[in-house]
Order: structure tokens, then C-alpha cells, then sequence
């Protein structure tokens, strides 16, 4: 008998993301939970719960992995908020405020949830994040010093950025005060259990690097003093802004882009061969932060003015020690010990999370922008309504009619393809986003711009509406 | 500046000229990589990125005709490739503000 002959498979032998079918199993069991099922609240009521619309799931195809096209696509969003739920099986969630709910903490810990989670994250992250080996190539031969040289001119480059998107987005939006709440929104999947991702790599047995890290998970948690914690000082801050501070309440306007930064870290703390991506990640957010938090402080507090701001002031702060630390403790001793190899994951470490935080910047960005152009939306649907129904009519385009009853909402979503919502009878509240909607009557509508996050509530007895798939609203104006 | 941004299309080949260390370096952006490789000829220094093929589909260099085998790997220049912005970084390792003239090569 050979001792290298282990295997006896039963029924699986290949525990790869190549084994699609066992994966998309695996993603479907997890999302099968009446903690994701579809409800009627447009904001997130049961502490446990995350609204993934899992009945829409099983007609995804996640396993080629997504183009940069398509990054933006419902099956992206989909991917994204699934990936985020499965990652909190990690995560020990205890409400404060919130009732507690003995039944749902079961459910959200219950061993066969983590095992599909574990099964379907490696997965959905080939799916989400494959595309970043094309978006950014780089050279093999990378070393310490001109890594140093690298990131010292980023560091001195950002020390001298002025403003973000994200920021000009704020001032510049219709409602800045709306758009200011909406930002801190989509930064709180990430600073409502800030460190818990970096809090992976306190365990294990690595020498002075995990030292040198530990020295900053101290930081972020607030040296044992909970007044101190980065994540409360954030949910202060979302209480000066009247936001409800429980994680993750705004679940259903967290943007594509917001979840898909929140789970690339995720990414490279769970599965601990990223370590050397992750420090170069950490080395980029604790330098660039520094300049982001000011700027955010800024354009925020203009917006609203009652803002608690401490937790910016606190990153202003620490982080300048933070980003030194993350050099002198991580990536020098990380590239003198372990070489090349070190080197090159961390700048991939380095590029990607930079990547990824430009994509959900614009993503707010754009989201920014379709809520600001409601009103605008429904002159174009009044504009084309006629066409587009003689269209429909003669067969060119398909339509689908629904007749829902009140209280009925639709979960929020993306389209890929432009659409118009003309009501029929009844009435809608149509959500055009976070703190955003439109009141639309019988022969009222608006158009759905593609790859933008909405929802809908009924609020008549029943409503009976249309959706029309126009495709490209530009062939109809 | 250790650094240098350029704009720079998928496939092109750039030429980036080291005066002080006496070395030449192509950098290419491939489909899937971006290789630093030295541009000097083993023999004489010949410029590889002048040679052209032979019959039998050998490289050879344009100044003695020998064959040119494996790409030789430098670290002297470091790069990043953003394909959606095509734009190319070259981060200069020794940090040496001396001239490091740098041009793009015509297919
Ligand atoms: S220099 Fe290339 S063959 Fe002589
Ligand atoms: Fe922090
Ligand atoms: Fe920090
Ligand atoms: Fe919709």
C-alpha cells in the first residue's frame, strides 16, 4: 500500500473553485436563510439579518469570473453582498441596543452556514477579484529599495492631494447634507467592525512582523478603552448625523463598490497566504488615510454641521504613526526576510487595494449623480413614454407587468440594461437611494438608469405597474 | 525622479537608458506580464531591441549575428501596468536623480 494514496472520495475529490458545482451548492445553501429572505423594510430590522434577495441567486452564473465591463452589473452587487454576509461568519455580532434574538444568532452561526460560507467565499472571490491580474501587471523583480522609492513618492504625493471624488461629489450634489449621510453609509461596512479583518493576523506564529501589527490593532481598538475604539468613534459619529448606528441598518444601500472594498480586505486577512498583499493594502490605507480622513473631516462637516468628528481627527492623528509603523515594522522586515517574492505581493497588495478604493469612490460617485437627477428622470420618461410603448407593442422590446399589494417592497437592486417604471394605478415610492425617493401615481414614471442601486414600496392597496427593458436610453431621446 | 508615468498601449515595448550604470532595459507590457529585461547583448552590447529574425525564426542581434537566447531579468527598473488607464510606472531602484532617458519603440 502506497502512503501517499490517501484519497477515498465518496462524493467530492476536487474542494477547489474549479469544482463549480459543489461551490454554486454551497453559495446557494448559505444564501437559503430566512435572514436574507425578501422583507418590507427598506432599512434592516432584525440585527442578524442581510437582505441578499436569495431567490434570485440560483440564476446567476458566478463561475466566470467577472470582466471589468461587467464590474458594475447586478451579478457583481449580488456577488459582493453574499460575499460580505458569508465573511461575517467570522465575526462575533452581539447586538447592544438591538433586541436580542436567540433564534437568528443560532441561525447566523449554525455550523452548516459557516461551512457553505467557507466553501463559497474562495469561490465568489475568484469570481469578484480575478480581474485585477489583467487591470494591473507588474514586474517581477521588485525589491526593497525601490519599493521605498515607490512608496515614499506616494506618500509624499498624497500628503498633497486636496480633494476626493468622493468629497467633490458631496459638495457638489443637489442635497449635500443627503449625500454627506449617504458617504458615511458607505463607510460603515467597513468602520462599523474597523479591524476586525486587520484582528485576523493576531494569531499565528510569524516573529517581529506580528509584533509590529499588533502594535496597530492596539491603536484601532482603543488601547481596551471601548470610548476609544475606531468602530465606536465611528458609530458616534453616525449618531451626530441622526443615522442609527447598529451594524449594518443602511445594508440596503451599501453601493457595489463600498461592499467590494470592504471584501477585498476581507479577502487578504482570511486567507492568510495574502499576508505580504495585505501589508502592502495596510501600508496604502494607513498612509492615504491620513489625507482622506481630512479631507472627508472637511467636506462632512460643511454638509453638517453637528458632525461628531473625532473619529477623522483620531486618523489625522495616528495614522501618520500608523504608516510609519506599517513601513518600518512590516513591509521592511517583510521584504529583508522573505525577498522578492514578499516584495512583489506587496505592492500587488498595494495596487489592488488602491484599485478597488477608486472603483467604489466613482461608484458613489455615479450613484451620487442618479439620485440628484430624479426629477430630470421623470421629464425623459414623460418624454418617451409614447415611443416606447408603441415599441412594446409592436414587439420590439419586452415589458413585465406587476401588480403588487401594499407595504410590498422590492428589495434594492441594480438593472444592467436602462428601463422605465410607468405606474399604472396605485402609488409607489419609488427608492432612488439612500434617503431618496419619488412618489409616482397612475400614469406617472421615471426612467432606471442602468447599474444604479433603487428599490420600490407600495403604498396604495395595490399598485399595478410596468417596467419596460429599453436597453439604451439614449436610442429613444 | 525616480519615478516616471507614461502613457503607454498594450503590447508596446519601452526603451529606458541607464547612462550611469552603462545599461539599457526593455520593458513590456504582454498580456499577461511586464517584463524588465536588458537590452544589451551579451557578446558586445548590442541593441537587442534592433534584432531581427532569421529563417529559421532565431533572434539574432544586428551587430554579429549571434543568436540571442534567454531574456536576461533586471531589478534596476521596476513597473506597474494599469491596462484600463494605459499608463505604465517605472520606479528606478538605487532612487538616482542622474537623466534616465526613456523612449517607446515603434512595433
Ligand atoms: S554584440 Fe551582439 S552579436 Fe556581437
Ligand atoms: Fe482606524
Ligand atoms: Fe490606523
Ligand atoms: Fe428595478
Amino acid at each position: 500500500m502506497s502512503k501517499s494514496e490517501i484519497l477515498d472520495p465518496r462524493v467530492t475529490r476536487d474542494f477547489s473553485t474549479s469544482n463549480h458545482d459543489l461551490c454554486r451548492d454551497a453559495v446557494l445553501a448559505f444564501c437559503d436563510s430566512p435572514l436574507y429572505h425578501d422583507n418590507e423594510h427598506r432599512y434592516e430590522e432584525n440585527y442578524y439579518g442581510r437582505r441578499l434577495r436569495p431567490h434570485v441567486a440560483k440564476h446567476l452564473d458566478f463561475s466566470q469570473p467577472l470582466t471589468t465591463e461587467r464590474l458594475a452589473s447586478y451579478e457583481a452587487l449580488s456577488a459582493n453582498r453574499i460575499l460580505f454576509a458569508m465573511n461575517e461568519v467570522d465575526f462575533l455580532m452581539l447586538p447592544g441596543e438591538a433586541p436580542w434574538e436567540e433564534a437568528e444568532f443560532q441561525a447566523a452561526y449554525a455550523e452548516s452556514h459557516a461551512a457553505a460560507a467557507h466553501v463559497g467565499m474562495p469561490y465568489l472571490e475568484r469570481f469578484l477579484f480575478s480581474l485585477l491580474e489583467k487591470e494591473i501587471r507588474l514586474s517581477d523583480n521588485w525589491s526593497l529599495p525601490a519599493v521605498e522609492e515607490y512608496f515614499r513618492s506616494y506618500a509624499t504625493e498624497s500628503r498633497e492631494v486636496s480633494s476626493l471624488p468622493s468629497a467633490e461629489a458631496i459638495r457638489s450634489s443637489g442635497s449635500p447634507a443627503t449625500a454627506a449621510r449617504d458617504w458615511l453609509v458607505q463607510l460603515a461596512p467597513d468602520f462599523l467592525i474597523e479591524s476586525s479583518p486587520m484582528a485576523r493576523y493576531a494569531s499565528g506564529n510569524y516573529g517581529r512582523l506580528s509584533s509590529s501589527l499588533f502594535k496597530i490593532i492596539i491603536d484601532e481598538l482603543g488601547y481596551g478603552d471601548f470610548e476609544r475604539k475606531h468602530s465606536t468613534l465611528f458609530e458616534n459619529t453616525m449618531r451626530s448625523a441622526e443615522l442609527n448606528s447598529v451594524p449594518h441598518r443602511y445594508w440596503q444601500y451599501y453601493l457595489n463598490g463600498s461592499l467590494m472594498l470592504a471584501n477585498y480586505y476581507n479577502r487578504i486577512t482570511r486567507n492568510r497566504k495574502y499576508v505580504f498583499r495585505y501589508i502592502g493594502a495596510i501600508y496604502l490605507a494607513e498612509t492615504g488615510f491620513i489625507t482622506s480622513c481630512r479631507i472627508w473631516r472637511d467636506v462632512l462637516k460643511e454638509a453638517l454641521p453637528d458632525l461628531d468628528t473625532r473619529y477623522f481627527d483620531e486618523h489625522c492623528h495616528i495614522d501618520i504613526d500608523h504608516s510609519r509603523m506599517a513601513f518600518d515594522g512590516l513591509v521592511r522586515p517583510a521584504i529583508e526576510t522573505y525577498g522578492i517574492f514578499a516584495a512583489n505581493e506587496i505592492v500587488r497588495g498595494f495596487e489592488e487595494a488602491c484599485w478597488i478604493g477608486e472603483f467604489a469612490e466613482q461608484d458613489f460617485v455615479r450613484q451620487t449623480c442618479w439620485k440628484d437627477s430624479a426629477e430630470r428622470n421623470q421629464d425623459r420618461y414623460r418624454q418617451i413614454f409614447d415611443k416606447v410603448h408603441r415599441a412594446w407593442e409592436t414587439g420590439e422590446i419586452t415589458r413585465d407587468c406587476l401588480d403588487e399589494p401594499k407595504g410590498e417592497l422590492s428589495i434594492t437592486h441594480t438593472h444592467d440594461g436602462d428601463e422605465l417604471c410607468h405606474v399604472v394605478s396605485g402609488e409607489m415610492e419609488f427608492l432612488n437611494g439612500f434617503e431618496c425617493s419619488t412618489t409616482l401615481r397612475g400614469d406617472q414614471g421615471i426612467i432606471i438608469e442602468h447599474n444604479r442601486l433603487h428599490g420600490a414600496l407600495i403604498h396604495s392597496e395595490r399598485c399595478m405597474y410596468e417596467i419596460y427593458n429599453i436597453g439604451d436610453l439614449n436610442r429613444w431621446l | 525622479m525616480a519615478l516616471k508615468t507614461l502613457r503607454m498601449e498594450e503590447g508596446a515595448r519601452i526603451l529606458v537608458e541607464l547612462p550611469h550604470e552603462k545599461s539599457r532595459l526593455l520593458v513590456h507590457v504582454r498580456e499577461n506580464s511586464l517584463s524588465v529585461t536588458s537590452d544589451m547583448c551579451r557578446h558586445r552590447s548590442g541593441p537587442i531591441h534592433l534584432c531581427y529574425t532569421d529563417a529559421a525564426g532565431h533572434r539574432r542581434c544586428p551587430w554579429h549575428d549571434r543568436r540571442i537566447t534567454a531574456e536576461e531579468r533586471r531589478d534596476d527598473v521596476c513597473a506597474v501596468y494599469w491596462s484600463q488607464r494605459q499608463m505604465l510606472l517605472l520606479v528606478r531602484r538605487d532612487g538616482d536623480a542622474t537623466p534616465w532617458p526613456v523612449r517607446k519603440l515603434t512595433p
